[in-house]
């Protein structure tokens, strides 16, 4: 369940077009006993996830250029073993439809923008231990 | 009761008994009025007179059944007889042997019961009292009028006697022919009187066996006769007009209610033109003033001849079906909206690709930043657009379900688990009523897992400054009502009574107003300033192209509940 | 890779939408050809080296289904991409057997569209010198 042999941290992969929110995020997340992978576009994440599909997490922005969250989400799922891994939406896009269509997506969870810095670390922890729990 | 013959067979013994006991009186009377008188009478004679009388009196004790028996009667002849010419050769006269001759054509007329019997007993006797004439005078006959006279008499008592005992013995036998022609008549009629007794009974309990149907039915019957006059109503009449039966039945058709008019009229028109007439959609008044669609039939009633006899008009209560049928049309139209919808969708795509293409160029090179939001707003707005035509088509498409039974529960889970976050920062409190006895339901997971997620931010939508929202999961029967809008499928499944499970979404938020509550799944009917307002109808699609169905309760200021039943049996 | 040296060939009827591709590829520096219909389509591929073809579905003249093996039989290597406003395109059989490379929806995300033109061109050589 590990990922490299020398790091037992839970291992979260985040992408988000948006540099400074990437780093943020980064940020919050490494205060925790999280390992982190951050990623600019969807693309890149579906080839890292082809060649070693280890996250125990995935958090994905909506709301980018070529591959919209959604769309990364739809492929990632195709990709073998990444079926089960969690996958948090974190966007700005808050209407029903957009919930609907994550959901419709193959997310597990829908996280709004502008999200609480404070919090978001016991979040992700909260949902690592919700994933291992099954 | 046997009609009592008896006393006519005793006439024989009667008879016989009479005559006898009259010879024997009569010799009696000859004797004392004789010269001698009852003093001079030899005490032989009166033994022979006294045994004479008893003997006839023994006569009268012997059983009637005796006196046919020829060997009694001839026996009796005989002794009477002897005993009576003993009893005349004392006498003196010789009128003592016409008595004797007068006896014997008697007795043997009376035995012969036939007047010929009686004609050949005169002859016998004028044989024998010509034969004693002899004996006393040494003549056959004397031709003299005192002697004379005595032939047609001797006849004439024969012929009598003779026809009187034939009479008797006729009387007799007709009587015993009535007797046994009345016996006879009244078997027949008592076996006629027992089988009309069975066969009312059996006409009895068909006719209660037809009463009952008639009293049962749903189906209101009125039969009018050629007349006019009412005969029928039957309970279902009495149900659905609200009109007792009493106050119709044998009643004119033009004495009836003003409120039974179409059913008046219709029964006229049939009774005068012999023909019947199908009013498929009919509205009548009943008794409590309600309006009630029905359906109305008449039909002639004929006889096997062919002549009217009367009209009968048959009443169905199709408010149900009325409320089905706009429950139908309402399901349909909305399809037919999708369609037409998706027409237009699909038309606008093509200038749209070149819009927002263009849009988005425009919004790229445009240097000045006033220009450059100008740019923008028509990006978004195109987006927009593009949004609102995908959701029309998504809307229209006809999707292809790829139904498995799946676990309800874990589906509710893992929709709370999605929006979790929302739930927390809108301060809702989610409550899960779960049936731990519902099976599998076959759904498409997916599509099935949108509408809920659909319905459960709705609820968000509706309770803004927090509230309860509570899933219950159970088993029940298919329920259909006039708010539940339905598919044919749908109709099926209620008439059936087929299990559904159900999935209640119960909020404590603002409610819907009741004059939104029809439009509710309409296509683009919201109450939201964002959105297309297709969410609703897309779910409601969904659910019915499982087969299954949503309906809504709602209470304003207290809240909202959206149940969505799905059939167990695919 | 030279987008300059490569020829991209765009089968749209639509003018607009043409006119919007044209700009789009132009912008990317490839050489642009356009066709309004499947005759212009067989007849510029004749006449001039093409090294991908973008074709709209529903053309006045015949469908992409009708065109598309007509082309792949002549130029059995012309990388061949697809837009349509139906969804289902995709599993179509016979376009499938054609080798068509990629399907896109309408409205199409212009950026994946020239992101995969640029995927397929990088990776093979031009056919032939660039012409005004």
């Amino acid at each position: 369940m590990g990922n490299s042999s020398e790091d037992p941290r839970p291992l979260v992969m985040i992408v988000d077009d948006e540099p400074d929110l990437l780093r943020l995020i980064e940020i919050c997340l490494k205060a925790q006993p999280i390992q982190v992978e951050a990623f600019h576009e969807g693309k890149v994440l579906l080839e890292r996830l082809a060649r070693a599909p280890n996250p125990q997490l995935i958090i994905l922005d909506v709301m980018m250029p070529v591959l919209s969250g959604y769309e990364v989400c739809r492929a990632l799922r195709a990709l073998p073993g990444c079926d089960s891994i969690p996958v948090v939406f974190l966007t700005a896009k808050t209407q029903a439809r957009d919930y609907v269509l994550g959901l419709e997506s193959g997310g597990n969870y829908y996280i709004e923008k502008p999200f609480d810095v404070e919090k978001i670390g016991q979040k992700v922890l909260g949902f690592l231990a919700a994933g291992k729990g099954e | 009761m046997e009609p009592s013959l008896g006393p006519m067979k005793m006439d024989r013994r009667s008879l016989l008994f009479i005559l006898r006991l009259l010879s024997v009186v009569t010799l009696g009377i000859m004797q004392v009025s004789g010269p001698g008188g009852w003093q001079e009478t030899p005490p032989l004679y009166r033994w022979i007179m006294l045994a004479y009388a008893v003997w006839v009196l023994l006569g009268w004790a012997l059983k009637p059944k005796y006196y046919r028996k020829t060997t009694i009667l001839v026996t009796l002849f005989l002794v009477d007889t002897v005993l009576a010419l003993v009893l005349l050769q004392g006498l003196s006269s010789l009128y003592g042997e016409l008595f004797l001759i007068y006896f014997v054509t008697i007795f043997v007329a009376v035995l012969a019961q036939s007047v010929s019997g009686g004609v050949a007993a005169a002859v016998l006797s004028i044989l024998l009292y010509a034969f004693l004439q002899y004996l006393r005078t040494g003549q056959y006959f004397i031709f003299d009028a005192d002697h004379l006279i005595r032939y047609p008499f001797i006849l004439v008592t024969g012929v009598l006697c003779g026809f009187l005992a034939e009479e008797g013995q006729r009387d007799d036998g007709e009587k015993k022919r009535l007797r046994d022609t009345t016996n006879m008549l009244a078997d027949k009629v008592d076996l006629a009187t027992r089988k009309l007794i069975e066969s009312n009974h059996s006409l009895k309990a068909m006719l209660d066996y037809h009463k009952r149907i008639l009293s049962c039915i749903q189906t209101g019957i009125v039969v009018a006769h050629q007349d006019g006059i009412i005969k029928t109503f039957n309970d279902g009449a009495v149900r659905i007009t609200g009109y007792l039966e009493e106050a119709v039945d044998n009643k004119n058709l033009l004495e009836l209610p003003e409120r039974l008019g179409p059913l008046t009229k219709a029964l006229q028109k049939t009774l005068s033109e012999g023909k019947g007439y199908n009013l498929e959609n009919l509205e009548i008044t009943t008794a409590r003033g309600e309006v009630l669609p029905v359906s109305l039939q008449t039909s002639v009633m004929r006889s096997e001849e062919g002549k009217v006899l009367g009209a009968i008009a048959t009443l169905k209560d199709i408010s149900l079906l009325r409320q089905m049928e706009i429950q139908l049309t309402r399901s349909e139209r909305l399809s037919a909206l999708g369609e037409m919808a998706a027409g237009v969708a699909h038309e606008i795509k093509n200038p749209l690709n070149a819009i927002q293409g263009f849009s988005m160029r425009l919004s790229s090179k445009v240097q000045d930043p006033s220009l450059k939001k100008y740019a923008d707003t028509i990006v978004q707005e195109v987006q927009r657009l593009d949004t609102i035509i995908n959701d029309v088509l998504e809307y229209s498409r006809t999707t292809k379900l790829s139904k498995k039974p799946e676990d309800f529960q874990k589906l509710v889970d893992e929709v709370v688990q999605f929006a979790e976050e929302k739930f927390e920062k809108a301060g809702i409190r989610i409550v899960r009523e779960f049936d731990p006895n519902l099976p599998l339901v076959p759904m498409d997971y997916n599509k099935i897992k949108q509408v809920i997620l659909n319905l459960a931010l709705n609820a968000v939508h509706a309770m803004s400054g927090g509230g309860t929202l509570t899933f219950k999961l159970s088993v029940a029967e298919a329920l259909g009502d006039a708010e539940t809008p339905g598919s044919k499928d749908w109709v099926a499944h209620v008439f059936l009574n087929q299990k559904v499970a159900v999935l209640a979404i119960t909020d404590t938020g603002c409610g819907i107003a009741p004059e939104n509550m029809s439009k509710l799944f309409h296509p683009f009917f919201t109450t939201k300033t964002t959105g297309t307002g297709l969410g609703l109808s897309i779910c409601n699609k969904l659910i019915e192209s499982h087969g299954g169905t949503i309906s809504v309760q709602s209470v304003v200021g207290t809240g909202t509940t959206f149940s969505v039943q799905l059939p167990l049996d695919a | 890779m030279d987008p300059q040296k490569y020829t991209v060939l765009v089968a749209e009827d639509e003018e607009a939408s043409r006119f919007l591709y044209e700009e789009e590829l132009k912008d990317d520096g490839y050489q642009v050809r356009t066709a309004e219909n499947g005759l212009q389509v067989l007849g510029t591929l004749e006449d001039f080296p093409v090294d991908l073809l973008v074709t709209d579905v529903k053309m006045p003249d015949m469908h992409a289904i009708e065109m598309v093996p007509r082309v792949r039989q002549d130029f059995p290597e012309l990388p061949i991409l697809v837009v349509s406003a139906f969804k289902g395109m995709e599993d179509d059989f016979t376009l499938k057997e054609a080798r068509v490379s990629a399907f896109f929806t309408k409205p199409v995300n212009i950026e994946l569209l020239k992101g995969k033109i640029r995927e397929i061109l990088s990776s093979r050589p031009p056919k032939g010198s660039s012409r005004p």
